[in-house]
């Protein structure tokens, strides 16, 4: 991290329009934003539901970032609190671990300062939780 | 209504560097963007600050939410760093008397079925004035804690809608957006 090497090993800088394709194939970029929208929350916030919140949150963050100019973030007390990764085109993708926002794992996506918009299939900056997959979600 | 803006104090704080000389600023080294990470340091007549924008949980909407706030304080030389690990600092030497410094904040108001709902006020941006220049150091989306940096003879044109980043869920949400500038040599 920090060393000219870029996230996952590479040795050049990848860009965001680069790694959309292979993030869609798994999860649906839908009105701009990965996820669904929980109830009586923002437009620009939404969940992806799994079993495993924070292994799905890193599998994510570890496409989407791939390629990615990458600095951890750590806590006061010295713990991971996460990462950041500054993408080619200007894009900035941030895993948090713990959030302040009950102890969800949480991926924020900022592409306002991306100069490769028009190849970004309408992402639009937005935050995703990762959430448990309720069993019953129909009781 | 939920005010984050900066406080009375930390506004006095910036009032008070009016006149000064501003020697110079330090951040993380650029990453393909004029955005840097949760804080920068001023050294203003030989004193330290730092402007942060860091998370707090808010209520937001219907729910509470992380959302990056701006907070000034004075600090120790040993403040004076990165909150990335590895990542490398740069130095922007000004030295220019302020002349002004403009606080430029955002309120956004939400009617939920045409009713008052919904009021956050909170700091968008800190602009320094000098004599033929303006810095200015501006919240990206709300709930990311980079800092974006504006060098330019107009930095408010340069800086988003204040609706950029509060569409609404639904449609029974009605999100209206305003911005004020304040500024301090004439309070």
């Amino acid at each position: 991290m920090g060393s000219g090497i870029f996230k996952g090993g590479l040795t050049n800088h990848r860009s965001l329009a680069e790694n959309l394709p292979i993030v869609e194939e798994k999860w649906e970029l839908s009105n701009g934003c990965f996820g669904k929208h929980p109830k009586g929350n923002h437009r620009l916030v939404t969940d992806i539901e799994s079993e495993d919140p924070i292994k799905t949150a890193n599998e994510f963050y570890d496409k989407m970032a791939f390629g990615g100019k990458t600095y951890p973030i750590f806590n006061n007390d010295g713990s991971i609190k996460g990462e950041v990764a500054y993408m080619k085109d200007g894009s900035i993708i941030t895993i948090r671990i713990i959030t302040k926002t009950e102890g969800k794992p949480a991926v924020d996506i900022n592409v306002d300062g991306s100069n490769q918009k028009d190849d970004l299939d309408g992402l639009k900056s937005h935050k995703i939780h990762f959430t448990i997959k309720e069993e019953n979600q129909n009781d | 209504m939920i005010d984050k803006r900066l406080t009375e104090n930390e506004v006095e704080m910036f009032k008070s560097l009016i006149g000064s000389i501003f020697e110079n600023y330090q951040h993380d080294v650029f990453q393909f963007s004029t955005c840097v990470f949760h804080n920068v340091e001023f050294v203003v007549n030989g004193e330290n600050y730092v402007l942060k924008n860091e998370i707090q949980r808010i209520p937001f909407f219907e729910n509470d939410e992380d959302f990056a706030i701006f907070s000034f304080l004075k600090c120790d030389k040993e403040m004076m760093k990165s909150s990335l690990v590895g990542m490398k600092q740069t130095t922007t030497p000004i030295r220019e008397a302020i002349k002004d410094i403009l606080l430029v904040n955002d309120i956004i108001n939400v009617k939920k079925n045409n009713a008052e709902f919904y009021e956050l006020s909170y700091t968008k941006a800190v602009i320094f004035v000098f004599a033929d220049r303006k810095i200015c150091f501006a919240k990206t989306i709300w709930f990311d804690e980079h800092i974006n940096i504006i060098v330019a003879s107009d930095p408010l044109a340069k800086l988003d809608n204040p609706l950029n980043g509060f569409e609404a869920n639904d449609d029974s949400f009605l999100v209206k957006g305003l911005r004020k500038v304040v500024s301090l040599v004439n309070i």
